[in-house]
């Protein structure tokens, strides 16, 4: 017997109303459980990350500028120690030491 | 499902014991609606504890002004969504693959039967789950939520940020293309 088209259309539609709602496996929740309390052990590590990189950043860039510091200072030191010591010893030769301490305040 | 605001204070502080509870009350539903949405009952484990995880990760930011249920089933939604999405695009890659050589393996649709599905009624669900791929993607997820999954019209439109006119607006389309893809299969 030649089932009606509508009639079985109507069948295969109503199908979902007789529907149970499906359940997970039996061990779902504790999968689940077990992945939360990995995810908490490993939280305070993963926020630490961020914190650490921008740290260890901070201390690149500050060490990178004591770096440029450095090596600006010694050349414009050396100069001015030079002229001071250059100073120095003509001030001892022709006895001028007050002339050449203001002459080294000047400098300064 | 209201939730008291002690509960979801606990829930915010990290409480495993009250997760624990939350699992227990939407372990089903998140499920349910995934499967119904993937036809992939595998998968569709996996999606649910992805769901749950995300929960517990975004809890924080949760602001109380949705349902935690309508909160959760978004969840899944979405993560059932991007699921999809990414299994076109593998499909995509495979069906490349297959016109130049070098995959011999066509990616076939196994038949899906609901689990929740009675023996008798199995062949005719799987057919309809079959219809329903061919739905559009906001008449398919208003069907699974109403249809599937029980809800009402008033809670499927707040996960869906619609309107209960809309959801009937939806459903009654979906409706009229499941009957038109059917009547095209049994008379084909």
């Amino acid at each position: 017997m030649k089932v009606p088209v509508n009639s079985r259309m109507d069948e295969v539609m109503q199908s979902i109303d007789q529907m149970q709602p499906a359940s997970p496996s039996p061990h779902f929740k504790a999968k689940v459980l077990n992945s939360i309390s990995l995810l908490a052990r490993s939280e305070p590590v993963l926020l630490l990350k961020p914190i650490l990189l921008m740290a260890a950043t901070a201390l690149l860039i500050l060490m990178n500028t004591i770096m440029l510091w450095s090596a600006m200072k010694p050349s414009t030191d050396s100069t001015a120690s030079n002229e001071a010591a250059n100073l120095t010893q003509f001030s001892k030769e022709y006895h001028l030491t007050n002339y050449t301490s203001n002459l080294y305040d000047v400098q300064q | 499902m209201a939730e008291p605001s002690d509960f979801v204070d606990l829930l915010k502080s990290g409480d495993q014991h009250a997760f624990a509870q939350l699992v227990d009350r939407y372990q089903q539903p998140v499920y349910n609606t995934i499967v119904s949405i993937t036809q992939h009952a595998q998968d569709a484990e996996d999606l649910a504890q992805e769901v749950f995880l995300q929960v517990y990760r975004s809890m924080g930011g949760f602001r109380g002004e949705a349902k935690i249920s309508t909160w959760i089933y978004r969840i899944a939604v979405t993560k059932s969504l991007e699921w999809e999405r990414k299994k076109k695009a593998k499909k995509a890659i495979g069906y490349f693959k297959n016109l130049i050589g070098l995959d011999h393996q066509a990616d076939q649709l196994a038949e899906f039967h609901h689990p929740g599905v009675a023996l008798a009624h199995k062949e005719n669900a799987s057919m309809l789950f079959k219809a329903m791929q061919s739905l559009p993607e906001n008449q398919r997820i208003a069907f699974v939520l109403i249809k599937a999954e029980g809800l009402s019209y008033q809670e499927a439109g707040l996960i869906m940020g619609k309107s209960v006119k809309s959801m009937e607006g939806l459903i009654q389309r979906a409706k009229e293309n499941l009957q038109q893809t059917l009547k095209k299969h049994y008379l084909s």
